[in-house]
């Protein structure tokens, strides 16, 4: 199954393109979001993320579906 | 005919219920450009040094910039600036909504109000008409009903209001000035000012939108926002709010916890963003035209605590005052507390945490059920809380006491009480602590108005967003917990872009030199495509000194200076608990570094105050006359 990984802030991959923070990942059927932080091995616990799937906010629990959108960020350091 | 303003300035006198417009150059217009610069400008030019800040020598000005108006994200913002009463220092305060944009297309650039009536007035402003009228019938009313009376007197729904409640009518030091009845001038007591001249409200409505020098450039640019949004840093600010920000300081150790005894709050999770998004959020709103919407609505129906979502939601500062700074864990009770300074107009940060300081007091059996009406202000008493919450809006027993905020309530009370007080030049901390982002120490001391968290950028941006870092010349990132020469230069440059933020007026949250929608260059972009001069990000940084100098001056004339520049001594105790355990701060540190922003801001190291030379080379040659006068 297809999921799209928008990733924010420090969390966005150096590639030689430049810093890329869009990933269309492979993930096994019934993962969770969770799931799919380990599989793109995030160098931080989980639950220092704040998150969102399709523009709504998710727990790490949620079960993904084809095509779903996830949004792993941090939080802004100011506000 | 200028770009993206009217070139029109209302001057409004209470004395006499005069109003006079004034039309300024160009020059004048490209000098300051708005918001706080220009407003430090008229305050200066009109209020003598030592005025009563509540009396009619204070001079309160309501200021919108060059870019008001223009269709872009997070360009609806008004600054108040005048003598500040909780202070005695500048006082000064930014407010997004609707009302900004709407004053523009009023007719008006700025509002200029002299002197004080002897009865209450409003000011209705209807496609550049502006007229005084007779305002007794709204005194006494809380926001919203304001908001109703005059959408219902005026005809028109469409209207916006600017008003101060009932705290500011009673003079309390941190009242606010409320705009949509959710929407704060929050600091520094903008509020009691306006209240104090006995105007209530100003009501405004019109059609009349300046031209945009590149229209089809604009668009562009506001195109391009609205399509990123979601791939930005503040997407998550959009969905969860301020309040986002919570869970991830309390994991740093940087959560005011019991009036700031500890960095950690053991029942965060109640008072999450996460939670308040999964529970009592109702809507999201937002600012006109703003894409990011992190306004937040909430509602409660069911239980003992009822809350309005007219009255908005609570920002993080609201969570953490009213939360951890008082050990409260109950977001209805926050909630409610949010709701109380909404309509009753009081800023959320002064009022919770003066309530913490009184409840540290009590704990600390520095005052007893003797001072506080018989009520057990203790950590985690809720009802308490709100008790106190409704006792200093009416200036009732402790609660007038409370009113003067805790700087001024400890010189009243004294018995050690002064120790436990948690602020800078007499305004309470907000929820950032220094202990773990260390250049906030430096810039709580010197920031001319009091302890502000949106004054420059927090330390964790210099390591995590270097290529934007370096647009303002900022090229070698440091750690959060270091305050060497490189974090001071950090500081000070960071604080000359937010200081033009603050007289552009655009939201922080939008343009700023980090983590924020657009970057420093788009801010460059965006003053250019709407006016059409060709400025440079050399230019808007010295308009963002220019502000900090003004402030600075008009400190300096009324005797505050170097001497006030510290930090609180509670801010020299060890913190307990969590991960910032054992952290404390330094004073020679602070010391070292104040001697360094001083010189790096070409101010006089010994007082702190702007040379002769620093004023000229800003246009400010006029302004060091006044200060040797
Ligand atoms: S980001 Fe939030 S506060 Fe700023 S303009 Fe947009 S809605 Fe208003």
């Amino acid at each position: 199954m297809k999921v799209t990984a928008h990733l924010h802030t420090i969390l966005q991959r150096h590639t030689p393109e430049g810093l890329k923070g869009r990933l269309d990942v492979n993930i096994q059927p019934g993962s969770t979001v969770e799931d799919l932080i380990k599989h793109l091995e995030i160098d931080l616990e989980p639950d220092y993320l704040l998150l969102a799937v399709n523009g709504r906010v998710a727990p790490l629990d949620q079960v993904l579906e084809q095509a779903d959108h996830v949004n792993l960020m941090l939080p802004i350091s100011g506000g | 005919m200028p770009n993206g303003y009217h070139g029109k300035i209302l001057h409004v006198n209470l004395n006499n219920l005069s109003i006079e417009v004034e039309t300024p150059s160009e020059a004048f217009y490209r000098t300051y450009m708005g918001g706080s610069a220009l407003g430090l400008y008229y305050l200066l030019k009109n209020t003598p040094p030592n005025a009563d800040p509540l009396g009619p020598e204070n001079t309160l000005v309501l200021a919108l910039s060059i870019v008001t108006g223009a269709p872009f994200s997070g360009q609806s913002r008004l600054t108040s600036v005048a003598k500040s009463p909780l202070t005695g220092a500048i006082g000064d305060s930014q407010a997004g909504g609707f009302f900004p944009a709407e004053l523009k297309f009023a007719g008006y650039d700025a509002i200029v109000i002299h002197g004080q009536a002897s009865e209450p007035v409003y000011l209705w402003i209807n496609n550049g008409e502006a007229e005084l009228r007779p305002a007794n019938h709204l005194w006494g009313k809380n926001t919203g009903e304001v908001d109703d009376i005059l959408k219902e007197e005026l005809e028109d729904k469409n209207i916006q209001v600017l008003q101060t409640g009932v705290a500011g009518e009673n003079g309390v030091r941190f009242a606010a000035l409320m705009n949509m009845a959710n929407r704060a001038n929050g600091r520094t007591g903008m509020g009691a000012v306006m209240g104090s001249k006995n105007l209530k409200a100003v009501a405004v409505r019109g059609k009349m939108r300046p031209t945009i020098a590149d229209k089809k450039g604009l668009n562009k640019l506001a195109r391009w926002g609205a399509d990123e949004f979601p791939e930005s840093d503040v997407y998550g600010l959009g969905l969860y709010g301020t309040a986002e920000v919570l869970k991830y300081q309390n994991k740093a150790g940087g959560l005011p916890t019991n009036n700031w005894d500890s960095g950690a709050f053991e029942n965060w999770e109640p008072i999450d963003g996460v939670t308040m998004a999964n529970t009592i959020l109702k809507e999201r709103d937002t600012c006109y035209a703003c894409t990011v919407r992190c306004k937040r609505v909430v509602e409660i129906t069911e239980g003992p605590i009822k809350v309005q979502p007219r009255y908005g939601g609570p920002e993080y500062e609201t969570l953490s005052t009213f939360g951890s700074y008082c050990g409260v864990d109950d977001l209805a009770a926050i909630s409610y507390a949010n709701q109380l300074c909404n309509m009753f107009g009081m800023d959320t940060i002064s009022c919770g945490a003066t309530i913490a300081w009184a409840m540290d007091c009590f704990e600390q059996e520095l005052i007893s059920t003797e001072d506080t009406d018989g009520i057990e202000l203790r950590y985690g008493n809720t009802e308490a809380m709100l008790e106190m919450v409704e006792k200093i809006v009416h200036r009732e027993g402790f609660g007038n006491i409370l009113a003067e905020g805790s700087a001024q309530a400890a010189e009243i009370i004294g018995r050690g009480t002064e120790d436990l007080v948690v602020a800078v030049k007499k305004m309470e901390l907000p929820a950032h602590m220094p202990q773990v982002k260390r250049s906030l120490s430096l810039i709580y001391a010197v920031n001319p108005f009091g302890a502000d968290h949106q004054s420059h950028e927090h330390d964790p941006s210099y390591k995590d967003y270097p290529e934007r870092m370096a647009q303002i010349g900022l090229t070698d990132p440091q750690p959060n917990k270091v305050l060497n020469e490189e974090k001071v230069k950090f500081a000070l440059t960071t604080q000359y872009m937010y200081s033009a933020m603050d007289s552009i007026n655009v939201c922080q949250f939008v343009f700023g030199p980090a983590w924020q929608l657009f970057d420093s260059s788009q801010l460059v972009d965006a003053v250019r495509l709407v006016t059409g001069w060709d400025v440079t990000i050399d230019e808007i940084l010295q308009n963002g000194q220019r502000r900090l100098n003004l402030m600075r001056a008009f400190n300096a004339r009324e005797g505050i200076g170097r001497e006030a520049d510290k930090l609180p001594k509670k801010l020299y105790k060890a913190l307990v608990g969590g991960k910032s355990d054992g952290i404390v701060l330094e004073e020679d540190e602070l010391e070292t570094a104040k001697d360094n922003y001083y010189r790096l801001a070409g101010w006089d190291v010994d007082s702190g105050i702007p040379t002769r030379g620093t004023l000229e080379k800003l246009e400010l040659g006029w302004v060091a006359d006044l200060l040797e006068t």
